[in-house]
């Protein structure tokens, strides 16, 4: 039993204070590669604070992390919406951001060509880019993705199904496997 | 369903164990199949590492801000009161000040034409001074030149403030009330404030004693009063054996702008043991972390350019090196940034509270009548109690012990007969 979650579902601030503390850096990533850094900050503020309002609602079925993505989908969703931003298709895999990641270039290490991979995800419907953000980045499995994205397992499974199949396809030409 | 379908479940770990049979071994069995399972797995690899990895922005904001609550709809700050105090804003300055400045001006024309109309002005000028409204300036506010009791550094109410960083500085202003603060706060503030708004970052902290006739009450007012002044309980202990005096200390972290009106509250409370307040400026520590950071950002913005042109395996391990250090650096600075923003926005007050008189103290000769009479009535009340309670139960159990003492009395008249 999570003794914080208990604390703060009775309007304890500090013991909310130490979950913001403990999920704040994945949501915020999270959010970042759903509207980019630009609106992440917000998006994943008003998550907690929405978490911090519905918190006796959370019922324990899901764990904590998951009903958080959960409500920060929702607001990314909305949030991106009212300020009438378009978020771009490519923000989840930018190059800027990927190349934080030491050795992220090292193109020995490639198995694709990045350019073409990077472009397939992009021509991802959103749908099908949610989940394979949730699943291979987010690492989560299918039944926590179906909880954040609000759909049935089955959904999850068949969009996965259909996403790789197009990335497949998409790469088809450029893939060079060198495994 | 096909094989191929199920392929991506597959080298996830999804399907049921009897499907995940299946379709290992069609999959054992299918060269094709197992090219498509490998380049499943290498493309999820591939995707996790093409992921964008944003650095974190926004974490102590968010945190100050669940500790400060939400603003309900009805409040000055909540969606409805902000546009009522827009509207009420809006009102003031059309009803009250724009006349006001209407006024002002015709006054001015008024004497500028009168001066003109009498004589060459000598003093030409002076309309056109008179006229310049007389608004209340930065001294009037109390913002320089001020001085602050017991010799300590300028309390700085709201100074830390400044240092939000530049998304923050620009976030809405709806659910915070601290934001408000500096500028109606400031001024009303007794003897310590702040003397340079822009610049300044002091870390303020007080370490109180007070005696008071109730520790609960006590420790419960101030529980209530730091909650409503936007802070929080950091620690609290207590302890007090019967014959002794309780005692409670509590440590409470107030926002900066609140910690005299904090320590006020306190004051009230009881008796002063001791009390002893400072403050630290820790604006040029603050300065020097965050150049700091700068530098370091510098450095691993420049060592990722390079690791990118790097082909030689020697030196793509010699730049992650450096690499790992400048970003273990960059992270203790950034703790280090975090810990004395906090530390500057929530001033830390320390009090400690200790009872007039102990928990069953013994109680003076002039009651000793009354205490006498009151346990004899109570002494009464617990026989009269006790020989009810007796006489229940011998009612109760007569059909067991009546008998047996008819028969022995029967026997022992007899006897004597």
């Amino acid at each position: 039993m999570d003794l914080d979650l208990e604390s703060a579902r009775s309007g304890d601030r500090e013991a909310m204070a130490r979950i913001v503390d403990r999920h704040y850096d994945a949501v915020y990533r999270f959010c970042a590669r759903r509207v980019g850094p630009e609106l992440a900050q917000d998006a994943a503020q008003e998550t907690f604070l929405s978490a911090q309002k519905r918190l006796k609602s959370f019922g324990g079925n899901a764990a904590l992390s998951t009903w958080l993505f959960g409500i920060a989908h929702n607001h990314c969703r909305n949030l991106a919406r009212r300020r009438n931003k378009v978020i771009a298709a490519d923000v989840p895999f930018r190059e800027r951001d990927a190349d934080r990641s030491p050795g992220a270039d090292d193109p020995e290490r490639a198995i694709v060509d990045r350019e073409a991979l990077r472009a397939a995800l992009a021509d991802l419907s959103q749908d099908h880019r949610d989940v394979v953000i949730l699943h291979e980045v987010e690492g989560m499995t299918y039944q926590e993705a179906a909880q954040v994205l609000g759909v049935p397992e089955g959904t999850v499974k068949s969009r996965l199904h259909h996403a790789f199949l197009h990335l497949r396809r998409a790469l088809s030409g450029a893939a060079e496997v060198t495994a | 369903m096909s094989i191929r379908d199920d392929l991506k479940a597959f080298v996830d770990g999804e399907l049921s164990p009897e499907r995940m049979s299946e379709v290992q071994a069609a999959v054992d069995a299918d060269a094709e199949l197992q090219r498509e399972v490998e380049f499943m797995r290498l493309l999820g690899l591939e995707i996790k590492r093409l992921a964008a990895e944003p650095s974190v922005a926004g974490k102590a904001e968010t945190m100050a801000k669940i500790r400060r609550g939400h603003a309900h709809w009805w409040s000055p700050f909540g969606p409805v009161g902000r546009w009522v105090l827009a509207g009420g804003a809006a009102v003031v300055l059309f009803v009250v000040v724009l006349p006001l400045l209407q006024r002002e001006m015709s006054d001015q024309s008024v004497a500028y034409s009168r001066e003109r109309m009498a004589s060459p002005p000598a003093t030409g000028d002076e309309p056109v001074a008179r006229a310049v409204p007389s608004t209340p300036t930065e001294s009037e506010g109390g913002l320089s030149g001020r001085s602050f009791d017991s010799g300590t550094l300028p309390d700085s109410a709201g100074a830390p403030l400044d240092y939000r960083p530049e998304a923050e500085a620009k976030a809405p202003q709806g659910s915070g009330t601290i934001r408000e603060e500096p500028a109606k706060q400031a001024a009303p503030q007794s003897g310590a404030t702040w003397a340079n708004r822009s610049q300044r970052m002091v870390v303020q902290n007080a370490d109180l004693a007070w005696r008071v006739e109730d520790v609960d009450a006590a420790v419960a007012e101030t529980r209530s009063m730091t909650e409503s002044l936007g802070g929080y309980i950091e620690s609290q202990t207590s302890s007090g054996e019967e014959g002794e005096r309780p005692t409670a200390t509590l440590v409470l972290r107030v926002p900066a702008v609140r910690f005299e009106e904090a320590i006020e509250r306190i004051r009230a409370m009881g008796q002063k043991i001791y009390e002893n307040s400072n403050a630290e400026d820790v604006t040029r520590q603050y300065a020097d972390v965050e150049g700091r950071i700068k530098v370091l950002r510098a450095e691993e913005e420049s060592y990722v350019t390079m690791l990118r042109g790097a082909r030689r395996i020697g030196e793509i391990i010699e730049i992650k090196d450096r690499l790992s250090s400048v970003r273990q650096e960059l992270a203790s600075y950034e703790q280090q940034r975090i810990a004395l923003k906090d530390l500057a926005t929530l001033s830390r007050i320390s009090v400690r509270f200790e009872q007039r008189v102990a928990v069953d103290r013994p109680k003076p000769d002039e009651n000793a009548f009354e205490d006498a009479w009151a346990n004899a009535v109570n002494g009464l009340k617990a026989a009269g109690t006790f020989l009810g309670k007796v006489a229940i139960f011998l009612f109760v159990y007569s059909p067991i012990w009546l008998p047996v003492a008819l028969v022995i009395w029967w026997l022992a008249r007899s006897k004597k007969k």
